[in-house]
């Protein structure tokens, strides 16, 4: 995908995404109380119509050539160039945000020291790939253990117990 | 001169100092941690207070106050996270320090120079408290709406390559904080029935995941393709700065730090604005600010030392009037009110023996948060040697905590992920992510003040250029506006050859 072609996309995304921000506040924002004709909807409108004329800017740009943008970092060092493949940056991607989603149900069902230990340490050995069974045991328990006492000793902040309350 | 003695021998006792000193380190905690804000340090600890005499009480607030202010620079700059919203501005910058092995000398920098700027202030509330106090309430809603117009008009700095792209993020940010219950009518706005929703997006939950997760998923794709990782922990040194290296930033550090002291005065504005306007305000005036956004250490010192100042000028109103500028005042305040001292002019004039104490305790707790921080550079550098693919796990969780920690609740962790994928899939539609940083924090102060403004004046919108200070922020608003449009033109027009 060319970046004129991805900029044209991301450009009519966001113009949907305005046009339909602008409605929702047009119809899903009730009349405010302060009698002021700038009420609760003012805002979000206005904001739904400065995107889309933003979007259309960005349209029309890539459109006509597209702009040139200079290089985020000149650099002439090979490795600083060298771009990862889709393939990996995917599998980052769902690595993190997987990590993130069972951590949430994990939380949710078993509490924070629980499915911070175990999701920890399987993300270690399954994920990263890491063969030190040392590294595993201290990173997963004095991760989830740590920030757990540490939290709730010294900080006043109590992490959630679970369902189980574990 | 009897007071300022009196209140020397209160300060000098070894229960003072060490009370000032477990503050400071209470707050430095909460506000190193993403997710913990000092405010929540102040009203964690007040309770605290309620078992010990008034001169102990101030300074476990002052020093909570003060280190949990000081706190968020170390996350910022280590891990590209700020630790409170005051060190947004200073990621831009901080973190690509880091990645150029340059992590002590800018955290050292960071916390010489916020020092300065909390100090500075102190010596402005010396010396022009009821000055100060009178001009900053002055500042009504028309002026503090052109004050948070002219913060906004930063994202025309902060927007990398594109200047669409970056009102494009701005406007996002500003979409998202729109969410949830009317500031000034109390209706639901685009909650759709969601109970949770009502409270808006979390500004602390969106920074962790706007600034962390894209963040991570870098280090993680970096780490799969074999790519060495930016930090190398071999670069890893120690290294403080020299004061001839200082001393090339004076005029940075002293112009933010009038500036961080001149907008905490006025009740409603708050650290991060001043961070990002000083920063806005130093870019403009450097002589490279092609190179800011890049690793510039000017683009470090204008936002901590402006945030810093920020304590010291937020304490004017307070002090002078009684009146508090935000919630961490507010519960200053209180602490003050339940040991039986009532901040206003009456204070000054019949006890100036408190004021001192306050003064001298204040003084006391930035210089503490010095030492410890000073103490500490050596430890925190360390943690750059942890190699990228477990800190990458380790702020992984340190994310999820902090989103938890802001509210108690798991609905903002979810949040927090379903921000950190949209911020992910609009970083790589190349639209830059600090400027809707920038627009959540300051989105809900300027919807606020323009309907109080227009509410007052009955839709008069004149009433946003009848006085100086709101004319004078509109035209500057318009003039960097105005100056950035016509670079982009004349950047776009063919070179004659």
């Amino acid at each position: 995908m060319t970046d004129q072609f991805r900029d044209r996309l991301v450009g009519v995304v966001l113009l949907l995404i305005a046009l339909a921000w602008i409605a929702a506040s047009i119809y899903a924002i009730p009349d405010g109380y302060s009698g002021s004709s700038y009420g609760p909807r003012a805002f979000p409108v206005w904001l739904g119509v400065l995107l889309a004329i933003l979007s259309l800017i960005s349209i029309v740009t890539s459109l006509r050539g597209g702009q040139q943008l200079p290089a985020a970092i000149p650099s002439d060092d090979a490795e600083a160039i060298a771009e990862p493949s889709g393939k990996d940056e995917l599998w980052a991607a769902a690595t993190v945000f997987g990590f993130l989603l069972l951590m949430l149900g994990g939380m949710w069902l078993f509490g924070f020291l629980a499915s911070t230990i175990i999701l920890v340490a399987f993300f270690l050995w399954f994920v990263l790939g890491s063969r030190s069974v040392l590294l595993t045991v201290l990173l997963s328990i004095g991760l989830g253990a740590g920030i757990w006492y540490g939290m709730s000793r010294f900080l006043g902040v109590y992490l959630p117990t679970g369902l189980w309350g574990i | 001169m009897d007071a300022m003695l009196s209140a020397l021998s209160i300060v000098g006792t070894p229960d003072v100092l060490l009370t000032a000193f477990l503050g400071s380190l209470f707050g430095l905690a909460f506000g190193s941690i993403p997710g913990l804000t000092f405010t929540m340090a102040l009203v964690l600890i007040l309770p605290v207070t309620f078992s010990l005499d008034p001169t102990n009480s101030i300074a476990l607030l002052l020093g909570t106050y003060i280190g949990g202010a000081s706190g968020g620079t170390v996350a910022a700059i280590l891990i590209g996270v700020p630790g409170t919203p005051s060190s947004a501005a200073t990621v831009v910058d901080g973190y690509k320090l880091t990645q150029a092995g340059r992590a002590s000398i800018t955290i050292a920098t960071s916390v010489i120079v916020s020092t300065f700027g909390g100090l500075f202030s102190l010596v402005i509330m010396l010396f022009a408290v009821s000055l100060l106090a009178k001009a900053a309430l002055a500042f009504g809603p028309a002026e503090i709406f052109a004050l948070v117009v002219f913060g906004l008009s930063t994202i025309c700095g902060l927007a990398e390559r594109s200047l669409v792209r970056g009102l494009i993020g701005g406007v996002i940010g500003l979409m998202v904080m729109s969410i949830g219950q009317d500031p000034i009518d109390g209706v639901p706005r685009l909650t759709f029935g969601s109970v949770q929703l009502l409270q808006g997006v979390e500004l602390l939950v969106a920074m962790i995941a706007l600034f962390a997760i894209p963040q991570v998923v870098e280090t993680l794709t970096e780490h799969r393709s074999g790519i060495k990782p930016k930090i190398n922990a071999t670069d890893i040194r120690v290294e403080l700065p020299s004061l001839k290296f200082l001393f090339g930033y004076r005029w940075n550090v002293i112009r933010s730090s009038i500036l961080g002291t001149l907008v905490g005065a006025v009740p409603g504005a708050h650290g991060p604005i001043a961070a990002f306007l000083a920063y806005s305000q130093e870019k403009r005036l450097a002589k490279n600010p092609e190179n800011w956004g890049k690793g510039e250490m000017g683009g470090v010192i204008a936002p901590e030392t402006a945030n810093n100042a920020v304590t010291g000028g937020a304490m004017i109103p307070l002090l002078a009037l009684g009146i508090p500028g935000d919630a961490a005042m507010a519960i200053l305040l209180g602490g003050f009110l339940i040991h039986g001292i009532q901040p206003g002019p009456l204070l000054i004039a019949e006890n100036p023996e408190i004021i001192y104490t306050i003064y001298l305790l204040f003084g006391l707790a930035y210089l503490m948060v010095l030492c410890v921080q000073l103490l500490g550079v050596r430890l925190f550098v360390q943690a750059l040697k942890i190699p990228s693919q477990y800190l990458a796990i380790i702020i992984m969780v340190m994310c999820v905590t902090g989103a938890f920690a802001v509210r108690n609740t798991l609905f903002d962790v979810g949040a927090m992920i379903l921000i950190g994928f949209f911020g992910y899939v609009l970083k790589k539609c190349r639209i830059p992510l600090t400027p809707i940083v920038l627009a959540l924090v300051l989105g809900p102060t300027m919807e606020r003040e323009f309907r109080t403004a227009m509410i007052m004046s009955g839709d008069d919108l004149s009433i946003l250029v009848q006085s100086a200070p709101s004319l004078i922020f509109l035209t500057l608003t318009l003039l960097v506006i105005g100056t950035q449009v016509v670079g982009v033109v004349r950047n776009r027009r063919p070179k004659a050859v």
